[in-house]
């Protein structure tokens, strides 16, 4: 029963057989590093739709963009991946409530990602287009799913979305409002042809940048940053930080036994050089880690309906992991930044 | 050798026993444990656990820290089983060894030794794996149901318990310079090594002087450094002890303290007496709510009285509960655990309270060191203990409690025949009504043993995890019968006669095999069965 939450480390140890029993992440190529780190995203899928299966989440496209097999997660996963999408789509309201017009929004490694079908279910937003980032072979896997018919028709259903139009290729999907585009953002582009620097944008990074090696990870956020000098701006990171105390240190050594470095990690361990990173841009930067966020931005009357949820018996351990993720964000080029300002973050 | 012997020299290997000495081992285990009082008395010296969680390698590495059974008196309080690799092993061999040594282990309930939480986090699903049916999963939880709900250390010594361990490369008493004063308590690594001494304090005088090396631990930030009261005249020097009445008899010894009470969780709004404890009914799963439910789920927390639990069991409770409950029932302190402390112990509420815990790098992810405490005996009164918690030995003070009144008299101790005449001004701190002044038995000496989770394989964390590797439908098959248990439940209610269940067990037996359908979607069954034990307790990076 080898854990399924373990990707496929024997695949990856395939000709390196009877060597040495030390490191695995120092013996990988570079090809087998990306595997691991693409591989992330369907750890993320599966406690998406754990979290959604147990309620705590309502996603009814989760399903669909997840493959067979995933696992019920333990209770202080699904609080954990509740909090995390809880706190982005918070921001993303805030976003989309920012200025009036067009806007549009970038999402770094995307994945299998809901979110644009939820704003579009949820309807209260419109005007917007989306634009998801991520390796070719990930957004293979994600279109392949979106084009079933059992997807495309609860998109049609609950979102008045129609796929079908779409310019689909094998990695990219084109449409007026949503797509996705392949990219390794470690070769960025001189220019990018759909992206539109006169536009309000949000870039959001959920576990992405960090897989970066640091000096990658701050190109990617120069690049966007200059293409988008003019405009209304404001970025969303989450990532895991404080790798320096006794979770932090098992935390790094159980992911590196997985081959996954978390390459940005001691750059930005701590709210302060969070917050550096982007106030370094010109943006007003805000960082909270999620256990302030569930703290202090879901409503007294959610946590006692995710109280009932589900019987949770790791308090304690729930606090340690949860102040061990962080959402940072930043602002910028706003005439008025209220609703900015009215997202509460630790003094 | 015998049978007993030999189970034990098997599962500290590591190794399960075959189905039927579990039976038999449950059997006899029962037959021990039901002639035990709720709460159950544990003379001193006594060394105290918090909870291990199926983590076997790390239970080995703490009875190589603290010393080997029956060298070392253990007392576990409870959570022995679920979230690690090796619930069935770790809760067999203790069980084992209660049977072989009754009297040198004690084990009471924790939350977790339940049908309901075991069935969520892992210990059940660990027992199907392992024996193919739910059958050793039943038979421990119906031991669960028998273990005591508390414990009752006597005879505690206010001494820190004489060093009985001696680890060879380490001389452990040049390492601090030396101080003066008596050593209330005393901090030791895995090695034996001093980390930390700590002066009994002098409540009249300067704080708590302490001499450290490591760390310092999670110490309760609501601890006075400073004199908390100043009714006390500077003229009473230490050791800490309020002058008795004129004219009494009753001189506590000097070195005696109260009991220490042992509790997996915490108290209860419903319990403000020992005596209410033995009055429960214990022998049954545990209640969703109520004092025994309370007892196993609750934690102290800093607050004023009693709160709500984020748990959604049991309760939070604040200092000033902890420090009435210890003066109405002459204890010293309250020794629990329950929950995750990251330097393995944390005294509470001016040492009145300590949670232990036991599990290194709990979940093999959280990193934290674990702890076990050391109390030791009482040898001045010839060695023999008083059977009863009296309120008899040396007292501290723990603050104000207003509207104690005459309780707070030293020597309030009704076991020695000393009449108490209200408050009749005994020990100048003795004040009626409101800012009086609590004088609870001395805190005993004791000694904390911390260390580290055992050394992991190779590939770091889930260290020597079992592999399994039956196909898709053999583990259908375990699984089906795995929870014969379940469908003989199903078959009670539809009222079923034992051959229409055979019939029935061997079509469906057939059914499952035959279209490999998941035997979870007939509703009788459950077939997940490792989900549980490995999601969450490998690193999501990507929670």
């Amino acid at each position: 029963m080898s854990a399924p939450t373990i990707p496929k480390l024997t695949n990856l140890r395939k000709g390196a057989r009877g060597g040495a029993r030390g490191g695995l992440s120092g013996r990988l190529s570079q090809v087998d590093k990306d595997a691991v780190v693409r591989s992330t995203d369907s750890d993320a899928a599966s406690s998406r739709i754990s979290a959604v299966e147990a309620d705590y989440l309502d996603d009814p496209f989760a399903k669909h963009l997840t493959g067979e097999s995933w696992q019920k997660r333990l209770p202080l996963m699904n609080r954990g991946t509740y909090v995390r999408t809880t706190a982005l789509d918070r921001i993303v309201d805030t976003f989309l409530s920012s200025t009036e017009g067009h806007k549009q929004i970038i999402s770094l490694g995307a994945g299998s990602d809901t979110r644009y079908f939820r704003l579009k279910r949820d309807k209260k937003h419109d005007n917007f287009s989306y634009h998801e980032l991520d390796f070719e072979e990930n957004n293979k896997t994600k279109i392949g799913r979106l084009r079933t018919p059992q997807c495309l028709d609860t998109i049609k259903a609950l979102c008045d979305v129609n796929l079908d139009d779409a310019g689909t290729y094998e990695s990219e999907l084109l449409s007026s409002e949503y797509s996705i585009h392949s990219i390794d953002l470690r070769k960025l582009p001189e220019k990018l042809d759909w992206l539109d620097g006169n536009t309000p944008t949000l870039l959001i990074s959920e576990c992405c940048l960090i897989y970066l090696s640091p000096d990658e990870a701050d190109s990617v956020l120069s690049y966007f940053s200059s293409m988008l000098a003019a405009v209304p701006t404001a970025i969303a990171i989450y990532e895991p930080f404080r790798p320096n105390d006794p979770f932090g240190k098992t935390m790094i050594r159980n992911l590196t036994t997985r081959g996954i470095v978390l390459q940005t990690i001691e750059k930005y361990a701590d709210p302060k050089s969070q917050q550096q990173r982007l106030a370094d841009r010109n943006f007003t930067a805000r960082v909270a880690d999620t256990h302030f966020i569930w703290s202090n931005w879901i409503a007294e009357t959610e946590q006692e309906r995710i109280d009932k949820l589900e019987w949770m018996d790791e308090v304690e351990e729930f606090v340690l992991l949860a102040k061990h993720y962080c959402v940072a964000w930043g602002w910028r080029n706003y005439q008025d930044d209220v609703t900015w300002q009215a997202l509460p973050s630790p003094a | 050798m015998s049978d007993l012997d030999r189970a034990i020299a098997q599962l500290r290997a590591c190794r399960p026993i075959p189905e039927p000495q579990v039976r038999e081992l449950c059997y006899r285990a029962r037959e021990l444990l039901i002639e035990e009082s709720n709460v159950v008395t544990v003379d001193a010296p006594v060394t105290i656990c918090g909870d291990i969680h199926g983590q076997f390698h790390d239970l080995m590495e703490l009875f190589r820290v603290a010393g080997d059974v029956p060298d070392t008196s253990y007392l576990f309080m409870g959570d022995f089983v679920d979230r690690g690799f090796y619930s069935l092993e770790s809760f067999l061999l203790l069980l084992c060894l209660k049977v072989r040594y009754p009297d040198r282990v004690t084990l009471i309930r924790g939350n977790h030794e339940s049908r309901q939480i075991t069935t969520v986090y892992g210990f059940y699903d660990e027992c199907v794996r392992k024996y193919g049916s739910a059958n050793v999963w039943r038979y421990c939880c119906e031991v669960f149901d028998y273990l005591a709900l508390g414990a009752l250390v006597l005879g505690a010594s206010t001494e820190v318990p004489e060093n009985r361990i001696q680890q060879s490369n380490y001389d452990t008493q040049t390492t601090l310079p030396d101080i003066e004063g008596e050593i209330e308590c005393e901090v030791l690594d895995a090695n034996g090594e001093v980390r930390e001494k700590i002066l009994r304090r002098q409540f009249n005088l300067a704080p708590a002087q302490t001499s450290r090396i490591g760390p310092a631990p999670d110490r309760d930030p609501n601890e006075p450094s400073s004199p908390i009261t100043s009714s006390i005249p500077p003229s009473q020097s230490s050791p800490s002890q309020p002058q008795p009445q004129t004219g009494s008899l009753f001189k506590p010894p000097p070195t005696t303290t109260g009991a220490l009470l042992c509790v997996h969780g915490g108290l209860s709004p419903l319990i403000s007496h020992l005596n209410a404890i033995r009055l429960l009914d214990r022998k049954q799963e545990v209640p969703h709510e109520g004092a025994m439910c309370d007892l196993l789920w609750s934690d102290p927390d800093d607050i004023e009285g009693w709160g709500l639990s984020p748990r959604g069991a049991g309760f939070l409770f604040g200092a000033d509960i902890v420090r009435k409950f210890n003066h109405q029932n002459d204890l010293s302190m309250i020794c629990r655990a329950h929950q995750l402390v990251m330097e393995g112990y944390k005294e509470m509420f001016e040492k009145q309270i300590v949670t232990v815990w036991s599990a290194p790098n709990y979940c093999y992810r959280c990193g934290n060191v674990a702890a076990v405490m050391e109390v030791g005996e009482d040898g001045s009164n010839g060695g023999s203990v008083r059977r009863v918690a009296g309120g008899e030995g040396r007292r501290e003070m723990v603050g104000a409690e207003p509207g104690m009144g005459s309780r707070n008299v030293v020597g309030d101790g009704q076991t020695n025949g000393q009449q108490v005449n209200g408050g009749g001004g005994g020990g100048g701190a003795s004040a009626e009504g409101s800012g009086a002044v609590v004088w609870n038995l001395a805190t005993p000496g004791r000694r904390y043993r911390v260390f580290e989770a055992a050394p992991q394989g190779t590939r770091g964390m889930p260290a020597k995890k079992p592999v399994e590797r039956q196909d898709v439908t053999v583990r259908k098959l375990s699984a089906f019968r795995a929870d014969e248990y379940r469908s003989d439940v199903t078959c009670e209610m539809l009222g079923l006669s034992a051959a229409q269940r055979a019939v029935l067990k061997v079509l469906l037996l057939w059914l499952a095999s035959a279209t490999c359908i998941d035997s979870s979607r007939c509703g009788l069954y459950r077939a997940e069965s490792d989900a549980a034990l490995s999601a969450g307790t490998v690193e999501d990076a990507d929670v």
